[in-house]
C-alpha cells in the first residue's frame, strides 16, 4: 500500500462562527481549533455577524463551518451542502442540541462533532456519581463537617461487586462506563436499539431488550444518549416505578433525556434510593431546585467532560474533521450518517497522519 | 404487499431453516439454485428482492442481470469474491455475516503467535522422530518483554488485541481508517506508517479484508524491515502479502518464520516451499471454523437480508458509499435473532 502525493492541497476557507450571543472568541481555542486547517494551507475567517442572513452570506465563499455551541438555524443549510460551496459544519464537544440532524442530511450537509473527546471524564464522572451514591458521600460528607461522627443514618450500603448497572446508551461513552464498571465487578446489563448484538457481546454488556427490563434488574442506572426527538424525556415516572428502591439514578447525558418533575417526585416518595446528577433541564439550574436540597442526590455543573487534555482534543479534532469535509472525506465523527443517502460519495475517513501523508504534508 | 422473492444460489438441498426463520414475518418466496451456467443464475436472479450467494456468483454479468434487488448477502465473512464495484454501479446493499467468525479467527491468530514463540509444532515434530535435544528450538523469548503489532483494526483485529493484552506486550496497531479515539481504548500505540510498525515488532500480524489497496500490502520491503528474528502471522486472505516475497524472506532468513491460515493459491500445492519449511506453521484456511460459525454464518446472513427487506440499513452492510444511490433507510434497530427450530 503506498502513501499518495497529490500536490499542493487546494486553499481550504473555514468559517468559524463562535458560540451563540456575541464575540465570546478565545483567541487560545480559536488558535487550536484553526492548526489542522492551516497545517492544510487553509485559512479560517471569523463571522463577524449575529443574524441568520448574515450566517447564510458568510457561508457563500467557504468550505466548511465550525462552531461552538452556536445553534445553526435549519434554513442555514438550504444555502449549504448540495446547494452551496460550504459542505458541512463541525461543532465542538458532543451534542448537538438545537441542530437539526435530519435538515442538514435532507440538503446533503455534513454534520461533525468532535467525538468522544470526553469520553474517559464522563464516565469517570458517571462511575464517580455512582460510587457517591453507593457510599452514600454527599451525607457522610456534610456530617463530617458538622462534626457528627455518629454512622447512624448510612445503612443500607450497597457491595457494589456483584451488584449490576444498567446502561442506557453503548456509544463510546456508555463502552467507557461498561469497562470502568466491570473494573469494579459490577455485572453490567445494557438497553440499546442501535448497537449490533454482537457488539454487546464483544464489550461483555449483557443485552436487555426493554428499558423496562433494564430498570427492573439494576442497582444502578445511567443514562449515556443524545438528547433528540427520541431520547427526550425517555426516561419518566413509570421508569422509576420499575426501578428497585434501592437503586440509583445516574445522569452525564443530558437533563431533558430525563422527565425532572419525575425523578424528584419518585425521591421524594422514595421509589429509588437517590441520584447522581451533572445535567438538569433547566441549566443554571436554580438554587430552589428541591434536587438540591436532598443529600442522597449528588450534583456537578454540566462539566462532565472537562479536563485540559479532553478540551485540547476536542480542539484539535475540530479542525481535523473541518479539513476532512472540506478535502472530499467523510469526517471521523459523522453524526447524520443518513446524509449519505443525499450527498455525492465521498473519500473515506481517514486519521490525520494519513491525510497529511496524502497532502505531501509531514 | 406482494411475495417478495428471495434467491438462494448455491445451496439447493438446504432446508434454509435460520433464513426461514428470520423472515418470518415477512412474505416471502424462497427460490434454491445451483445454477449450471451465468446464464442460469441470470434468469434466476432477474426478479428477485434479494441473493443470498454461497459460492462464485457474485459477478458483474448476475449483478447486472437484477432488476429490483435489494440485497446481496454473503455468508462469508470477506466480499473479496464479490465485485463490489457492480454491486455499488447497481444500487444493491452488499452484506455479510459480519462478526459470525470474529471469535474462531482471532484465536486462530492468538494460537499461531503463542505456538511460534514457544516452537510447539517444531517441538512436536522433533519428538516424533526421537528428537529430546532442545538446540535448534532456540531462541524462545519471553512473550510478555516482546512487541505485538497488528495490522488492521476492525472486529477481528480488536479481538486479536483484545486477548493478548493478557500477555502485556507492547502493542502497535496500524490502521489509517479508524479513528485514534477507538485505538485509545485498547490502551496500545497507535503508529501511522507500516513500515515503522514492521521495524518495531516481533510479531506481525495482519486482518484486514482483501481488495485492491490491500493486495500484497506486506511484501518485499515489509519483509525486509521487518526483524530477523520476527515471524508473520496471516489469518486473513493470502493475497495480502505476497506469497513469493515471502518464501524469499524465509528462505533467505530475512524474518524467522510465520503462521499461515491463508495462501494466494488454495488449496496449496504439497510442494509449495512454504509446507517444506520448519519455521513456518500452517492451517487449510480453517481460521473462521467453528461448531457455532457453521451455523452463526447462516443466521447472520439470513438476519442481514430481513432488516433489508423491512425497509431497513442492516448492521452487516458493507458498501456504504450505495447509500447515494438509494432512498433514505431506517437505522436497523437490532432484534434478537430468530429460534431456528430443530437447530442450534
Amino acid at each position: 500500500m503506498t502513501q499518495k502525493k497529490t500536490g499542493t492541497p487546494r486553499k481550504i476557507r473555514a468559517l468559524y462562527i463562535g458560540a451563540k450571543g456575541g464575540d465570546t472568541f478565545d483567541p487560545s481555542q480559536i488558535e487550536q481549533q484553526s492548526r489542522a486547517v492551516k497545517a492544510a494551507g487553509g485559512e479560517v475567517v471569523r463571522f463577524g455577524g449575529s443574524s441568520t442572513g448574515e450566517l447564510i452570506e458568510a457561508l457563500k465563499d467557504v468550505d466548511v463551518a465550525m462552531s461552538q455551541g452556536h445553534k445553526v438555524d435549519s434554513a442555514v443549510f438550504e444555502h449549504m451542502g448540495n446547494h452551496g460551496r460550504c459542505k458541512g459544519l463541525v461543532s465542538f464537544g458532543h451534542g448537538f442540541d438545537g441542530i437539526d440532524t435530519a435538515a442538514a442530511a435532507r440538503n446533503g450537509v455534513v454534520l461533525a462533532n468532535t467525538a468522544s473527546f470526553g469520553t474517559e471524564e464522563v464516565s469517570n464522572q458517571a462511575m464517580m456519581h455512582l460510587l457517591i451514591c453507593a457510599r452514600k458521600f454527599v451525607k457522610q460528607d456534610k456530617m463530617v463537617r458538622q462534626g457528627v461522627w455518629d454512622r447512624k443514618g448510612l445503612a443500607p450500603m450497597g457491595h457494589v461487586s456483584g451488584q449490576t448497572l444498567g446502561i442506557i446508551g453503548l456509544g463510546d461513552i456508555g463502552r467507557a462506563v461498561a469497562r470502568k464498571a466491570q473494573a469494579f465487578r459490577l455485572h453490567v446489563i445494557g438497553y440499546d436499539p442501535y448497537i449490533a448484538s454482537w457488539d454487546f457481546k464483544e464489550y461483555a454488556v449483557e443485552q436487555v431488550a426493554t428499558l423496562e427490563d433494564l430498570c427492573r434488574r439494576s442497582d444502578y442506572v445511567t443514562l449515556h444518549v443524545y438528547l433528540n426527538e427520541e431520547t427526550r424525556h425517555m426516561f419518566s415516572s413509570k421508569h422509576f416505578d420499575h426501578m428497585k428502591p434501592t437503586a440509583y439514578l445516574i445522569n452525564c447525558s443530558r437533563g431533558g433525556v430525563v422527565d425532572e418533575k419525575a425523578l424528584i417526585e419518585a425521591l421524594q416518595k422514595k421509589k429509588i434510593a437517590g441520584a447522581g446528577l451533572d445535567v438538569f433541564e433547566q441549566e443554571p439550574t436554580p438554587a430552589t431546585n428541591p434536587l438540591l436540597k436532598m443529600d442522597n442526590v449528588s450534583v456537578t455543573n454540566h462539566y462532565a467532560s472537562y479536563s485540559e487534555v479532553a478540551w485540547e482534543r476536542a480542539q484539535t479534532q475540530m479542525g481535523e474533521e473541518a479539513v476532512r469535509i472540506a478535502m472530499g472525506h467523510w469526517p471521523m465523527s459523522l453524526i447524520n450518517p443518513e446524509v449519505k443517502h443525499y450527498a455525492p460519495p465521498r473519500k473515506a475517513a481517514k486519521t490525520w497522519e494519513a491525510m497529511k501523508a496524502d497532502m505531501g504534508l509531514r | 404487499m406482494a411475495k417478495l422473492k428471495v434467491v438462494v444460489l448455491g445451496a439447493e438441498n438446504d432446508p434454509l431453516s435460520y433464513e426461514r426463520a428470520e423472515m418470518k414475518d415477512l412474505d416471502i418466496t424462497f427460490v434454491q439454485a445451483k445454477p449450471k451456467s451465468d446464464g442460469e443464475a441470470m434468469e434466476i436472479v432477474r426478479d428477485a428482492d434479494a441473493v443470498m450467494l454461497r459460492g462464485d456468483w457474485g459477478r458483474e454479468p448476475i449483478i447486472n442481470a437484477t432488476s429490483k434487488c435489494q440485497v446481496m448477502a454473503v455468508y462469508s465473512h470477506g466480499f473479496n469474491h464479490i465485485d463490489v464495484d457492480a454491486i455499488n454501479e447497481k444500487g444493491i446493499i452488499l452484506t455479510n455475516s459480519t462478526g459470525m467468525c470474529a471469535e474462531e479467527v482471532s484465536n486462530q491468530a492468538v494460537t499461531f503467535i503463542l505456538a511460534l514463540n514457544r516452537q510447539v509444532v517444531q517441538s512436536t515434530n522433533n519428538m516424533r522422530k526421537g528428537v529430546w535435544d532442545r538446540q535448534n528450538l532456540l531462541p524462545i523469548e519471553p512473550l510478555d518483554e516482546q512487541v505485538l503489532g497488528q495490522v488492521g483494526f476492525g472486529n477481528i483485529g480488536r479481538q486479536v488485541v483484545r486477548k493478548m493484552s493478557g500477555w502485556r506486550m507492547k502493542t502497535l496497531v496500524y490502521d489509517p481508517y479508524i479513528p485514534p479515539w477507538i485505538i485509545k481504548e485498547y490502551g496500545v500505540e497507535q503508529v501511522f506508517d507500516l513500515n515503522e510498525l514492521c521495524r518495531r515488532a516481533d510479531y506481525v500480524s495482519v486482518v484486514v479484508p482483501l481488495n485492491d489497496e490491500t493486495f500484497h500490502m506486506i511484501g518485499e520491503e515489509q519483509f525486509k524491515n521487518m526483524k530477523r528474528s520476527a515471524y508473520f502471522v496471516n489469518v486473513c486472505r493470502g493475497s495480502v502479502h505476497d506469497e513469493k516475497a515471502l518464501i524469499k524472506a524465509l528462505q533467505t532468513k530475512l524474518i524467522r518464520g510465520a503462521g499461515l491460515d491463508v495462501f494466494e493459491k488454495e488449496p496449496v500445492d504439497p510442494k509449495n516451499p512454504l509446507l517444506q519449511m520448519e519455521n513456518v506453521i500452517t492451517a487449510p484456511h480453517l481460521a473462521g471454523a467453528s461448531t457455532r460459525s457453521a451455523w452463526l454464518s447462516r443466521q447472520r446472513a439470513a438476519q442481514q437480508v430481513a432488516s433489508v427487506l423491512r425497509g431497513e440499513w442492516p448492521m452487516g452492510a458493507q458498501n456504504p458509499i450505495v447509500a447515494s444511490k438509494i432512498e433514505g433507510r431506517q437505522r436497523s434497530k437490532g432484534r434478537a435473532p430468530a429460534a431456528a427450530p430443530g437447530l442450534k
